[in-house]
């Protein structure tokens, strides 16, 4: 306290002086309305900087809420898109043939040849052996083994993994596999050589089996050659999903799977 | 002691004076005018205390402010080249400012009319920029500088002629 008033009586001039121009800038504002309104623009614009800065770290904090509340909509969404061919998309999430379950990826791989994936949720959240898994870019995997919180998925990225693909231009089915080497790369076999094909067109999911929807993105063509023995493609895919990437996915629970797989 | 008080004193209430009767009546060129009393801050001496000065440089711009009907530009100018006078004496002066205990004494002339300039120059500065308030005026906040300091200038050497000599 003694320090302080020492300071003070060192500086007393520094002291008087900003004291009586505070003092001047109040009699200022009192005296006359164009300071008054001047000044109040002023503090308006200094403290609407303050505030600016206070909400940036504000939003800051909250990032990890908002980002949540988005996974929650688009969880929502894909719901209505992947329901939306029937239009039969219903509140009563009963009734939907997909429903979303959303979850975070907690283990990730792509330098295997055989790689997995683990999952933050698991039984105990509605997922199911068999379920698809996809991000919103594309296809990611399917879910392989289930625990009571976490779930294991064979990535696309897995040479025993075979998915039902097709090329949306000319709807020609094939079966989509990796073969180990570039994880950005998967390739297409079985398409008939009678379909023309591009550099650059779509691959999505055929729906000619329970793990997906139709029509999920899988990737784009970037090469294709024509086996001449059996007449059918091999194809290069690009994938859209960077796998190495992800974070959250969207598991897809298709209620019609177990009816449908009582006819197999 | 007693008669530096009585001069101080006197300075003060002329400057205000004939700040008020004369010099705000008489316009140059329509709305230019001298500061006369600025007197008051090139004459106190410069061995006095300045923190007195600041104080009696608050009051004469509130002084000032209240009988000409101004917000506050005078207050506010004076009371800034009070403060900053120590810096404006040693850069005017440089070392022998020391040994010169006020502005009648013997010293440059040169070194006189650079301290007359700058404090004439930081008051109107100051005042014309609280005047205006706004950095779309700056052309005639430099403007009105310009002028009424080349006139308070002029009329501050004439009456510190007129003080030598008496």
């Amino acid at each position: 306290m003694q320090q302080i008033i020492n300071v003070l009586i060192k500086n007393k001039n520094f002291v008087v002086f900003i004291s009586l121009l505070i003092f001047s800038f109040f009699f200022i504002e009192s005296q006359s309305f164009y300071h008054e309104t001047k000044l109040n623009s002023y503090r308006t614009s200094l403290s609407g900087k303050v505030f600016k800065l206070n909400s940036l770290f504000k939003e800051y904090i909250s990032l990890k809420e908002q980002n949540e509340a988005l996974f929650e909509e688009n969880k929502k969404l894909k719901e209505i898109i992947l329901n939306k061919e029937s239009f039969k998309y219903s509140s009563n999430e009963e009734k939907n043939k997909y429903k979303i379950i959303n979850a975070k990826i907690i283990k990730n791989n792509i330098k295997s040849s055989r790689n997995f994936i683990v999952l933050d949720k698991g039984k105990k959240d509605g997922v199911k052996k068999e379920m698809g898994v996809i991000s919103s870019k594309g296809i990611v995997g399917i879910v392989n083994s289930v625990s009571e919180n976490y779930s294991n998925v064979i990535s696309v990225l897995n040479r025993d993994l075979s998915i039902n693909a097709k090329h949306k231009k000319s709807n020609a089915f094939g079966s989509l596999s990796w073969n180990g080497l570039n994880p950005e790369r998967l390739q297409l076999f079985d398409i008939a050589s009678i379909n023309i094909l591009n550099a650059g067109d779509t691959i999505i999911t055929g729906g000619m089996s329970t793990y997906f929807p139709e029509d999920i993105l899988i990737g784009r063509i970037i090469d294709y050659d024509i086996t001449k023995e059996n007449g059918y493609y091999d194809i290069e895919i690009e994938l859209s999903n960077s796998i190495g990437n992800l974070n959250t996915v969207y598991i897809i629970d298709n209620k019609d799977k177990d009816e449908i797989k009582g006819f197999e | 002691m007693l008669n530096d008080n009585f001069q101080l004193i006197k300075y003060f209430f002329v400057g205000i004076i004939f700040q008020v009767i004369f010099f705000e009546s008489w316009s140059f060129l329509g709305y230019f005018n001298p500061f006369f009393y600025i007197i008051y801050l090139l004459i106190y001496r410069f061995d006095k205390s300045q923190t007195k000065l600041i104080f009696t440089s608050f009051l004469l711009g509130l002084i000032l402010d209240l009988l000409t009907n101004n917000p506050g530009s005078n207050t506010i100018a004076c009371l800034s080249v009070s403060y900053v006078r120590p810096f404006l004496i040693n850069f005017s002066f440089g070392i022998s400012g020391n040994s010169i205990s006020s502005i009648l004494s013997k010293s440059k002339i040169e070194s006189r009319l650079l301290f007359i300039g700058l404090v004439i120059l930081i008051h109107h500065l100051i005042y014309f920029l609280i005047s205006y308030f706004s950095a779309l005026a700056i052309i005639n906040i430099i403007k009105s500088t310009i002028i009424n300091g080349v006139l308070s200038f002029i009329v501050l050497i004439i009456s510190f002629e007129f003080i030598k000599k008496k």
